[in-house]
Protein backbone atom coordinates (compact mmCIF):
# COMPACT_ATOMS: atom_id res chain seq x y z
CA UNK A 1 0.00 0.00 0.00
CA UNK A 2 2.89 2.31 0.89
CA UNK A 3 6.53 1.43 -0.04
CA UNK A 4 9.71 3.82 0.34
CA UNK A 5 12.54 2.78 -1.26
CA UNK A 6 16.14 4.21 -0.64
CA UNK A 7 14.76 7.41 -0.26
CA UNK A 8 17.37 10.31 0.68
CA UNK A 9 16.59 13.27 1.65
CA UNK A 10 19.16 16.40 2.31
CA UNK A 11 17.40 19.54 4.59
CA UNK A 12 19.45 22.45 5.79
CA UNK A 13 22.75 20.34 4.55
CA UNK A 14 21.76 17.38 6.65
CA UNK A 15 20.94 13.94 5.49
CA UNK A 16 17.21 13.48 6.92
CA UNK A 17 17.03 10.55 5.44
CA UNK A 18 19.98 8.81 4.25
CA UNK A 19 18.75 5.52 1.98
CA UNK A 20 15.12 4.51 3.84
CA UNK A 21 13.28 1.80 3.46
CA UNK A 22 10.14 0.78 4.50
CA UNK A 23 6.89 -0.65 3.27
CA UNK A 24 3.53 -0.10 5.40
CA UNK A 25 1.47 -3.01 4.81
CA UNK A 26 -2.47 -2.76 4.15
CA UNK A 27 -4.79 -2.34 7.58
CA UNK A 28 -1.95 -2.55 9.06
CA UNK A 29 -0.94 0.47 11.75
CA UNK A 30 2.52 1.18 11.88
CA UNK A 31 4.11 3.45 14.54
CA UNK A 32 7.12 4.99 13.74
CA UNK A 33 9.47 6.00 16.74
CA UNK A 34 12.66 7.79 16.84
CA UNK A 35 14.63 10.81 18.56
CA UNK A 36 13.58 14.02 17.56
CA UNK A 37 14.95 15.41 14.23
CA UNK A 38 15.76 11.62 13.28
CA UNK A 39 13.28 12.09 9.95
CA UNK A 40 9.88 10.67 10.87
CA UNK A 41 7.69 14.16 10.08
CA UNK A 42 9.87 14.26 6.92
CA UNK A 43 8.80 10.20 6.42
CA UNK A 44 5.45 11.15 6.68
CA UNK A 45 5.70 14.33 4.30
CA UNK A 46 6.65 12.26 1.23
CA UNK A 47 4.43 9.65 1.90
CA UNK A 48 1.57 12.57 1.11
CA UNK A 49 3.36 14.01 -2.06
CA UNK A 50 4.06 17.28 0.50
CA UNK A 51 8.08 16.82 -0.07
CA UNK A 52 9.48 15.05 -2.81
CA UNK A 53 12.76 12.59 -2.33
CA UNK A 54 16.46 13.73 -3.29
CA UNK A 55 16.97 9.73 -4.77
CA UNK A 56 14.98 6.82 -3.92
CA UNK A 57 10.81 5.71 -4.93
CA UNK A 58 7.97 6.35 -2.88
CA UNK A 59 4.78 4.25 -4.04
CA UNK A 60 1.17 5.00 -2.35
CA UNK A 61 -1.55 2.98 -3.97
CA UNK A 62 0.85 1.64 -6.15
CA UNK A 63 1.71 5.41 -7.35
CA UNK A 64 4.98 6.50 -7.54
CA UNK A 65 4.72 9.88 -6.20
CA UNK A 66 8.06 11.41 -7.44
CA UNK A 67 6.82 10.98 -11.39
CA UNK A 68 2.65 11.08 -10.50
CA UNK A 69 0.93 13.78 -11.99
CA UNK A 70 -1.03 16.77 -10.46
CA UNK A 71 -3.95 14.97 -11.08
CA UNK A 72 -3.07 11.30 -9.98
CA UNK A 73 -1.03 13.38 -6.59
CA UNK A 74 -4.79 14.78 -5.55
CA UNK A 75 -6.09 11.10 -6.17
CA UNK A 76 -3.84 10.05 -4.05
CA UNK A 77 -4.10 12.54 -1.76
CA UNK A 78 -8.28 11.94 -1.83
CA UNK A 79 -7.63 8.73 -0.18
CA UNK A 80 -5.17 10.07 2.86
CA UNK A 81 -6.28 11.61 6.03
CA UNK A 82 -3.53 13.46 7.98
CA UNK A 83 -3.66 14.86 11.14
CA UNK A 84 -0.95 17.88 12.07
CA UNK A 85 1.08 18.45 15.27
CA UNK A 86 -1.41 20.86 15.89
CA UNK A 87 -4.50 19.82 14.15
CA UNK A 88 -3.77 22.75 11.71
CA UNK A 89 -7.37 24.02 11.75
CA UNK A 90 -8.08 27.60 10.09
CA UNK A 91 -8.66 30.07 12.69
CA UNK A 92 -11.32 31.72 10.62
CA UNK A 93 -13.51 29.18 10.16
CA UNK A 94 -15.60 27.29 13.07
CA UNK A 95 -14.30 23.52 14.27
CA UNK A 96 -17.56 22.60 12.50
CA UNK A 97 -16.47 24.49 9.30
CA UNK A 98 -13.10 22.70 9.43
CA UNK A 99 -14.02 19.88 9.42
CA UNK A 100 -17.00 20.10 6.43
CA UNK A 101 -14.10 22.18 4.70
CA UNK A 102 -12.78 18.98 2.51
CA UNK A 103 -15.95 17.84 2.08
CA UNK A 104 -17.23 21.16 0.68
CA UNK A 105 -14.45 21.75 -1.33
CA UNK A 106 -13.40 18.62 -3.14
CA UNK A 107 -17.46 18.57 -3.27
CA UNK A 108 -17.23 14.63 -1.99
CA UNK A 109 -20.46 14.60 -0.58
CA UNK A 110 -23.97 16.48 -1.37
CA UNK A 111 -24.69 19.43 0.77
CA UNK A 112 -27.38 18.17 2.94
CA UNK A 113 -25.11 15.06 4.11
CA UNK A 114 -22.12 16.89 4.87
CA UNK A 115 -23.54 17.81 8.18
CA UNK A 116 -24.23 14.48 9.14
CA UNK A 117 -20.76 13.58 8.31
CA UNK A 118 -19.59 16.47 10.58
CA UNK A 119 -21.45 15.49 13.50
CA UNK A 120 -20.53 12.07 13.02
CA UNK A 121 -16.79 12.81 12.70
CA UNK A 122 -16.92 15.21 15.52
CA UNK A 123 -18.87 13.13 17.79
CA UNK A 124 -15.86 9.85 17.11
CA UNK A 125 -13.56 12.57 18.96
CA UNK A 126 -16.14 13.20 21.55
CA UNK A 127 -16.43 17.08 20.42
CA UNK A 128 -19.94 17.19 18.82
CA UNK A 129 -20.08 20.14 21.93
CA UNK A 130 -17.40 22.54 20.04
CA UNK A 131 -18.73 22.18 16.65
CA UNK A 132 -19.55 25.91 16.74
CA UNK A 133 -16.37 27.05 18.57
CA UNK A 134 -13.53 29.03 16.64
CA UNK A 135 -10.45 26.92 17.14
CA UNK A 136 -8.72 29.38 19.00
CA UNK A 137 -11.98 29.50 21.79
CA UNK A 138 -10.76 25.78 22.50
CA UNK A 139 -7.70 24.02 23.56
CA UNK A 140 -4.67 22.27 22.06
CA UNK A 141 -5.75 18.73 22.55
CA UNK A 142 -9.53 19.89 21.74
CA UNK A 143 -8.05 21.06 18.53
CA UNK A 144 -5.76 18.14 17.91
CA UNK A 145 -9.02 16.13 18.07
CA UNK A 146 -10.88 18.63 15.38
CA UNK A 147 -7.63 18.05 13.46
CA UNK A 148 -8.53 14.80 13.05
CA UNK A 149 -12.15 14.95 12.70
CA UNK A 150 -11.02 17.02 9.93
CA UNK A 151 -8.54 13.78 8.73
CA UNK A 152 -11.33 11.63 8.85
CA UNK A 153 -14.19 13.20 6.87
CA UNK A 154 -13.46 12.46 3.90
CA UNK A 155 -13.25 8.54 5.49
CA UNK A 156 -9.63 7.93 4.10
CA UNK A 157 -8.17 4.24 3.60
CA UNK A 158 -4.58 5.90 4.78
CA UNK A 159 -4.30 7.85 7.90
CA UNK A 160 -0.91 9.12 8.77
CA UNK A 161 -0.54 10.97 12.42
CA UNK A 162 1.93 13.27 13.12
CA UNK A 163 2.26 13.25 17.34
CA UNK A 164 -0.96 12.55 18.04
CA UNK A 165 -0.82 12.37 21.34
CA UNK A 166 2.44 14.51 22.09
CA UNK A 167 0.60 17.58 24.85
CA UNK A 168 -2.49 15.76 25.33
CA UNK A 169 -3.64 14.44 29.02
CA UNK A 170 -4.12 11.38 29.74
CA UNK A 171 -7.49 10.93 29.15
CA UNK A 172 -7.42 12.51 25.54
CA UNK A 173 -4.32 10.64 24.77
CA UNK A 174 -6.67 7.60 25.14
CA UNK A 175 -9.45 8.98 23.20
CA UNK A 176 -6.96 9.04 20.10
CA UNK A 177 -5.63 5.97 20.48
CA UNK A 178 -8.63 4.26 20.85
CA UNK A 179 -10.24 5.81 18.06
CA UNK A 180 -6.95 4.66 16.23
CA UNK A 181 -8.06 0.87 17.19
CA UNK A 182 -11.70 1.39 16.03
CA UNK A 183 -10.16 3.08 13.07
CA UNK A 184 -8.01 -0.39 12.57
CA UNK A 185 -10.67 -2.62 13.51
CA UNK A 186 -13.90 -1.95 12.53
CA UNK A 187 -13.00 -0.09 9.16
CA UNK A 188 -9.90 -1.37 8.05
CA UNK A 189 -7.84 1.74 7.68
CA UNK A 190 -4.49 1.62 6.93
CA UNK A 191 -2.61 4.03 9.55
CA UNK A 192 1.07 5.24 10.04
CA UNK A 193 1.53 6.57 13.23
CA UNK A 194 4.70 9.21 14.27
CA UNK A 195 4.87 9.33 18.03
CA UNK A 196 7.45 9.24 21.24
CA UNK A 197 4.79 7.81 23.42
CA UNK A 198 5.58 4.12 24.07
CA UNK A 199 2.71 3.38 26.21
CA UNK A 200 0.79 4.71 23.07
CA UNK A 201 3.09 2.88 20.74
CA UNK A 202 2.57 -0.71 22.23
CA UNK A 203 -1.52 0.28 22.59
CA UNK A 204 -1.79 1.01 18.81
CA UNK A 205 0.98 -0.66 16.86
CA UNK A 206 0.99 -3.77 15.20
CA UNK A 207 4.29 -3.15 14.02
CA UNK A 208 6.92 -0.57 15.38
CA UNK A 209 10.00 0.60 13.63
CA UNK A 210 12.99 2.78 15.18
CA UNK A 211 14.36 5.17 12.92
CA UNK A 212 17.72 5.97 13.25
CA UNK A 213 19.90 8.37 11.41
CA UNK A 214 17.41 8.33 8.25
CA UNK A 215 17.21 4.52 8.22
CA UNK A 216 14.73 2.44 9.83
CA UNK A 217 16.79 0.79 12.65
CA UNK A 218 14.70 -2.27 14.01
CA UNK A 219 11.00 -2.83 12.87
CA UNK A 220 8.63 -5.98 14.22
CA UNK A 221 5.92 -6.37 16.87
CA UNK A 222 5.51 -4.40 20.40
CA UNK A 223 6.41 -7.63 21.81
CA UNK A 224 9.31 -7.95 19.83
CA UNK A 225 10.06 -4.54 20.52
CA UNK A 226 9.75 -5.08 24.17
CA UNK A 227 11.77 -8.21 24.24
CA UNK A 228 14.28 -6.90 22.24
CA UNK A 229 17.87 -7.15 23.68
CA UNK A 230 19.16 -4.63 20.54
CA UNK A 231 20.74 -1.65 22.43
CA UNK A 232 19.26 1.00 20.58
CA UNK A 233 15.62 -0.54 20.73
CA UNK A 234 16.07 -1.23 24.54
CA UNK A 235 17.72 2.73 25.12
CA UNK A 236 14.74 4.10 23.09
CA UNK A 237 11.93 2.05 24.75
CA UNK A 238 13.46 2.43 28.42
CA UNK A 239 14.75 6.30 27.15
CA UNK A 240 18.21 5.71 28.57
CA UNK A 241 20.44 8.58 28.16
CA UNK A 242 23.98 6.69 27.40
CA UNK A 243 23.44 4.48 24.89
CA UNK A 244 23.68 3.72 20.65
CA UNK A 245 21.10 6.32 19.87
CA UNK A 246 22.83 8.97 21.80
CA UNK A 247 25.63 10.95 19.82
CA UNK A 248 29.05 10.40 21.02
CA UNK A 249 31.83 13.26 21.83
CA UNK A 250 32.97 13.57 18.20
CA UNK A 251 29.15 14.24 17.18
CA UNK A 252 29.14 10.42 15.37
CA UNK A 253 26.69 7.70 16.07
CA UNK A 254 27.88 5.33 18.53
CA UNK A 255 28.35 1.84 17.40
CA UNK A 256 25.26 -0.57 17.01
CA UNK A 257 26.05 -3.79 18.97
CA UNK A 258 25.54 -6.79 16.73
CA UNK A 259 22.09 -7.58 16.75
CA UNK A 260 20.47 -10.65 19.21
CA UNK A 261 16.92 -10.40 18.80
CA UNK A 262 13.64 -12.62 18.09
CA UNK A 263 12.56 -14.49 15.13
CA UNK A 264 10.68 -11.94 13.34
CA UNK A 265 12.49 -8.51 14.54
CA UNK A 266 14.61 -7.25 11.54
CA UNK A 267 17.41 -4.84 12.68
CA UNK A 268 18.65 -3.04 9.91
CA UNK A 269 22.25 -1.37 10.28
CA UNK A 270 24.00 0.57 8.24
CA UNK A 271 21.60 -0.86 5.21
CA UNK A 272 22.24 -4.10 6.06
CA UNK A 273 19.30 -6.42 6.68
CA UNK A 274 20.16 -9.06 9.73
CA UNK A 275 17.50 -11.52 11.14
CA UNK B 1 40.91 37.81 6.70
CA UNK B 2 40.17 40.28 3.89
CA UNK B 3 39.48 37.84 1.67
CA UNK B 4 37.18 35.55 3.51
CA UNK B 5 34.67 38.67 4.07
CA UNK B 6 35.23 38.98 0.34
CA UNK B 7 33.94 36.08 0.10
CA UNK B 8 30.90 36.19 2.05
CA UNK B 9 30.00 39.00 1.15
CA UNK B 10 30.17 37.54 -2.95
CA UNK B 11 28.25 34.41 -0.94
CA UNK B 12 25.65 36.83 0.49
CA UNK B 13 24.56 38.68 -2.64
CA UNK B 14 24.33 35.78 -4.64
CA UNK B 15 22.22 34.40 -2.12
CA UNK B 16 20.42 37.58 -2.11
CA UNK B 17 19.98 37.31 -6.31
CA UNK B 18 19.05 33.74 -6.16
CA UNK B 19 16.74 34.40 -3.55
CA UNK B 20 15.18 37.33 -5.22
CA UNK B 21 14.89 35.40 -8.90
CA UNK B 22 13.18 32.70 -7.57
CA UNK B 23 10.43 34.88 -5.77
CA UNK B 24 9.72 36.97 -8.68
CA UNK B 25 9.43 33.69 -10.42
CA UNK B 26 6.99 32.48 -8.08
CA UNK B 27 5.53 34.98 -7.65
CA UNK B 28 4.30 35.50 -11.97
CA UNK B 29 3.60 31.87 -11.47
CA UNK B 30 1.09 32.38 -8.93
CA UNK B 31 -0.45 34.80 -11.16
CA UNK B 32 -0.70 32.82 -13.86
CA UNK B 33 -2.18 30.13 -11.31
CA UNK B 34 -4.99 32.73 -10.62
CA UNK B 35 -5.79 33.78 -13.74
CA UNK B 36 -6.20 30.28 -14.46
CA UNK B 37 -8.04 29.86 -11.97
CA UNK B 38 -10.41 32.82 -12.66
CA UNK B 39 -13.41 31.19 -13.86
CA UNK B 40 -13.71 29.25 -10.02
CA UNK B 41 -14.20 33.17 -8.85
CA UNK B 42 -17.99 32.39 -9.91
CA UNK B 43 -18.43 29.66 -7.56
CA UNK B 44 -20.95 30.94 -4.40
CA UNK B 45 -18.69 30.01 -2.19
CA UNK B 46 -15.63 32.03 -3.88
CA UNK B 47 -18.38 35.28 -4.55
CA UNK B 48 -19.16 34.90 -0.20
CA UNK B 49 -15.20 35.05 0.16
CA UNK B 50 -14.62 37.78 -1.82
CA UNK B 51 -17.53 40.01 -0.63
CA UNK B 52 -16.19 39.32 2.77
CA UNK B 53 -12.37 40.13 2.04
CA UNK B 54 -13.87 43.56 0.04
CA UNK B 55 -15.94 44.31 3.19
CA UNK B 56 -12.63 44.02 5.49
CA UNK B 57 -10.09 45.58 3.94
CA UNK B 58 -12.03 48.12 2.97
CA UNK B 59 -12.92 49.49 6.66
CA UNK B 60 -9.08 48.83 7.44
CA UNK B 61 -8.26 51.28 4.83
CA UNK B 62 -10.96 53.62 4.45
CA UNK B 63 -9.86 56.31 7.07
CA UNK B 64 -6.26 56.31 6.16
CA UNK B 65 -7.14 56.88 2.51
CA UNK B 66 -9.66 59.82 3.13
CA UNK B 67 -6.79 61.56 5.49
CA UNK B 68 -4.11 61.05 3.06
CA UNK B 69 -5.67 61.79 0.23
CA UNK B 70 -7.06 65.10 1.89
CA UNK B 71 -3.78 66.18 2.96
CA UNK B 72 -2.30 65.39 -0.13
CA UNK B 73 -4.43 67.23 -2.02
CA UNK B 74 -3.83 70.02 0.30
CA UNK B 75 -0.05 69.85 0.37
CA UNK B 76 -0.46 69.97 -3.86
CA UNK B 77 -2.46 72.85 -4.02
CA UNK B 78 -0.69 74.69 -1.60
CA UNK B 79 3.03 74.18 -3.12
CA UNK B 80 1.20 75.37 -6.51
CA UNK B 81 0.21 78.50 -4.99
CA UNK B 82 2.48 79.34 -2.91
CA UNK B 83 5.05 79.08 -6.47
CA UNK B 84 2.58 81.19 -8.51
CA UNK B 85 0.87 83.80 -6.18
CA UNK B 86 3.13 86.05 -7.52
CA UNK B 87 3.26 85.21 -11.13
CA UNK B 88 -0.84 86.08 -10.31
CA UNK B 89 -1.49 82.57 -11.81
CA UNK B 90 -3.51 80.86 -8.92
CA UNK B 91 -6.33 80.30 -11.46
CA UNK B 92 -4.32 77.26 -13.16
CA UNK B 93 -4.34 75.35 -9.46
CA UNK B 94 -7.41 72.86 -10.57
CA UNK B 95 -5.39 71.35 -13.65
CA UNK B 96 -2.76 70.71 -11.28
CA UNK B 97 -4.02 69.26 -8.62
CA UNK B 98 -6.73 67.17 -10.66
CA UNK B 99 -4.45 65.61 -13.30
CA UNK B 100 -1.48 65.52 -10.33
CA UNK B 101 -4.33 63.21 -8.27
CA UNK B 102 -5.92 61.85 -11.24
CA UNK B 103 -2.93 60.46 -13.22
CA UNK B 104 -0.05 59.93 -10.38
CA UNK B 105 -0.89 60.94 -6.91
CA UNK B 106 -4.09 59.06 -6.22
CA UNK B 107 -2.74 55.46 -7.51
CA UNK B 108 0.23 55.82 -6.11
CA UNK B 109 -0.82 56.98 -2.30
CA UNK B 110 -3.91 54.88 -2.45
CA UNK B 111 -1.56 51.60 -3.29
CA UNK B 112 0.68 52.62 -1.00
CA UNK B 113 -1.90 52.51 1.90
CA UNK B 114 -3.26 49.43 1.01
CA UNK B 115 0.54 47.65 0.83
CA UNK B 116 0.64 48.86 4.24
CA UNK B 117 -2.54 47.83 5.64
CA UNK B 118 -3.80 45.22 3.42
CA UNK B 119 -0.41 43.48 1.60
CA UNK B 120 1.54 43.29 4.72
CA UNK B 121 -1.83 41.73 6.84
CA UNK B 122 -1.96 39.15 3.27
CA UNK B 123 1.90 38.57 3.72
CA UNK B 124 1.65 37.62 7.46
CA UNK B 125 -1.95 36.10 7.68
CA UNK B 126 -0.42 33.32 4.68
CA UNK B 127 3.20 32.90 6.31
CA UNK B 128 1.59 32.41 9.75
CA UNK B 129 -0.83 29.70 8.10
CA UNK B 130 2.35 28.19 6.40
CA UNK B 131 4.54 28.40 9.63
CA UNK B 132 1.59 26.48 11.06
CA UNK B 133 0.95 23.77 8.39
CA UNK B 134 -2.26 24.89 7.21
CA UNK B 135 -1.36 25.46 3.57
CA UNK B 136 0.29 21.74 3.59
CA UNK B 137 -3.00 20.87 5.49
CA UNK B 138 -5.15 22.85 2.33
CA UNK B 139 -2.58 21.22 0.06
CA UNK B 140 -3.02 17.51 1.40
CA UNK B 141 -7.04 18.19 1.56
CA UNK B 142 -6.62 18.70 -2.34
CA UNK B 143 -8.16 22.09 -1.52
CA UNK B 144 -5.98 24.89 -4.27
CA UNK B 145 -4.15 26.95 -2.09
CA UNK B 146 -4.35 29.08 -5.31
CA UNK B 147 -8.41 28.81 -5.73
CA UNK B 148 -8.82 29.10 -1.96
CA UNK B 149 -6.47 32.46 -0.42
CA UNK B 150 -5.42 33.85 -3.94
CA UNK B 151 -7.60 34.08 -6.03
CA UNK B 152 -10.56 36.25 -3.47
CA UNK B 153 -7.29 38.19 -2.27
CA UNK B 154 -6.77 38.71 -5.86
CA UNK B 155 -10.07 40.04 -6.83
CA UNK B 156 -10.94 41.85 -3.83
CA UNK B 157 -7.93 44.06 -4.44
CA UNK B 158 -8.33 43.94 -8.30
CA UNK B 159 -11.51 45.63 -6.98
CA UNK B 160 -10.61 47.70 -4.45
CA UNK B 161 -7.91 49.57 -6.19
CA UNK B 162 -9.88 51.58 -8.16
CA UNK B 163 -12.83 52.30 -6.16
CA UNK B 164 -9.94 53.22 -3.12
CA UNK B 165 -8.35 55.52 -6.15
CA UNK B 166 -11.35 57.23 -7.06
CA UNK B 167 -12.30 58.22 -3.67
CA UNK B 168 -8.89 59.02 -3.18
CA UNK B 169 -8.95 61.73 -6.36
CA UNK B 170 -12.23 62.82 -5.67
CA UNK B 171 -11.41 63.68 -1.75
CA UNK B 172 -7.65 65.39 -3.10
CA UNK B 173 -8.97 67.36 -5.44
CA UNK B 174 -11.75 68.34 -3.49
CA UNK B 175 -9.32 69.67 -0.40
CA UNK B 176 -7.44 71.11 -2.94
CA UNK B 177 -10.37 73.47 -4.49
CA UNK B 178 -11.05 73.58 -0.21
CA UNK B 179 -7.58 75.41 0.61
CA UNK B 180 -7.35 77.46 -3.13
CA UNK B 181 -10.97 78.82 -1.93
CA UNK B 182 -10.33 79.51 1.74
CA UNK B 183 -6.76 80.50 1.76
CA UNK B 184 -6.44 81.88 -1.76
CA UNK B 185 -9.68 83.10 -3.30
CA UNK B 186 -9.90 80.78 -5.96
CA UNK B 187 -13.73 80.06 -6.76
CA UNK B 188 -15.11 76.39 -6.95
CA UNK B 189 -16.33 77.28 -9.98
CA UNK B 190 -12.98 78.82 -11.78
CA UNK B 191 -11.23 75.50 -9.79
CA UNK B 192 -13.56 73.11 -11.50
CA UNK B 193 -13.38 74.55 -15.00
CA UNK B 194 -9.58 74.86 -15.20
CA UNK B 195 -9.58 71.22 -13.87
CA UNK B 196 -12.21 69.84 -16.41
CA UNK B 197 -10.58 71.85 -19.60
CA UNK B 198 -7.11 69.83 -18.79
CA UNK B 199 -8.08 66.38 -17.74
CA UNK B 200 -8.24 64.06 -20.66
CA UNK B 201 -10.15 60.96 -20.63
CA UNK B 202 -6.59 59.43 -21.08
CA UNK B 203 -5.11 60.75 -17.64
CA UNK B 204 -8.55 58.93 -15.83
CA UNK B 205 -7.62 55.57 -17.89
CA UNK B 206 -4.08 55.90 -17.40
CA UNK B 207 -5.04 56.27 -13.39
CA UNK B 208 -7.49 53.52 -13.40
CA UNK B 209 -4.94 51.20 -15.48
CA UNK B 210 -2.56 51.60 -12.53
CA UNK B 211 -4.51 51.20 -9.80
CA UNK B 212 -5.72 47.84 -10.98
CA UNK B 213 -1.99 47.14 -11.83
CA UNK B 214 -1.02 48.03 -8.37
CA UNK B 215 -4.14 45.90 -6.97
CA UNK B 216 -2.86 42.97 -8.13
CA UNK B 217 0.64 43.49 -6.87
CA UNK B 218 -0.25 44.15 -3.85
CA UNK B 219 -2.27 41.19 -3.73
CA UNK B 220 0.63 38.66 -5.53
CA UNK B 221 2.91 40.37 -3.74
CA UNK B 222 1.64 39.52 -0.18
CA UNK B 223 0.44 36.00 -1.21
CA UNK B 224 4.35 35.27 -2.69
CA UNK B 225 5.97 36.43 0.44
CA UNK B 226 3.37 34.75 2.66
CA UNK B 227 3.44 31.56 0.69
CA UNK B 228 7.12 31.77 0.80
CA UNK B 229 8.02 32.28 4.43
CA UNK B 230 10.30 29.74 6.54
CA UNK B 231 11.41 29.97 9.85
CA UNK B 232 8.69 30.42 12.12
CA UNK B 233 7.75 33.92 13.81
CA UNK B 234 10.41 35.78 12.80
CA UNK B 235 10.16 34.39 9.22
CA UNK B 236 6.27 35.89 9.32
CA UNK B 237 8.25 39.14 10.57
CA UNK B 238 10.87 38.91 7.30
CA UNK B 239 7.52 38.14 5.06
CA UNK B 240 5.58 41.12 6.35
CA UNK B 241 8.43 43.64 5.97
CA UNK B 242 9.33 42.65 2.75
CA UNK B 243 5.48 42.43 1.07
CA UNK B 244 6.28 46.06 1.53
CA UNK B 245 9.28 47.09 0.48
CA UNK B 246 8.64 44.94 -2.75
CA UNK B 247 5.46 46.34 -3.39
CA UNK B 248 6.59 50.11 -3.21
CA UNK B 249 9.20 49.40 -5.21
CA UNK B 250 7.44 47.75 -8.09
CA UNK B 251 4.37 50.56 -7.40
CA UNK B 252 7.46 53.23 -8.77
CA UNK B 253 8.92 50.84 -11.70
CA UNK B 254 5.54 50.04 -13.10
CA UNK B 255 4.00 53.76 -12.58
CA UNK B 256 6.46 54.48 -14.59
CA UNK B 257 6.24 52.60 -17.18
CA UNK B 258 2.77 53.22 -17.26
CA UNK B 259 3.39 56.77 -17.61
CA UNK B 260 5.97 56.42 -20.25
CA UNK B 261 3.58 53.89 -22.01
CA UNK B 262 1.14 56.39 -22.39
CA UNK B 263 2.67 60.11 -22.41
CA UNK B 264 5.85 59.21 -24.11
Amino acid sequence: MIEMQGVYKRLDRKDVLAGLDLEVLPRETLVILGRSGTGKSVTLRHIVGLMTADRGTVRVFGVDLGKASPAELRECRRRIGYLFQDGALLNWITVGQNVALPLQETRLLPKREIQERVAECLGEVELLDAIDKYPSEISGGMRKRAGLARALATRPEVVLYDEPTSGLDPISSNIINRLINTLKSKLHVTQVVVTHDMNAAYVIGDRLALLHEGRIHAIGTAREFQESDDPAVVQFTRGEIDGPLSRTAAGAPALLAPHKGGQTTTVISHGKESR
Amino acid sequence: MPLARLQRSVESLGAFLVQSAQSSGFGLQLLASAGAALPHAASPRRIRDILNLLYTYSFASLVVVLVVSLFTGLILALNFLITVESLGQEHLVGRIVAVSMVREMGPLMTAVILSASIGCSIAAEIGTMRVTEEIDALEIMSISPVRFLVLPRLIALLVLGPMMTVFSGVIGILGGAAISYFQYAVSWESFKNDAIELLKLKDIFTGLLKSVVFGATIAIVGCTQGLQTRGGATGVGRSTRRSVVVSFLLFLILGYYITWAFYK
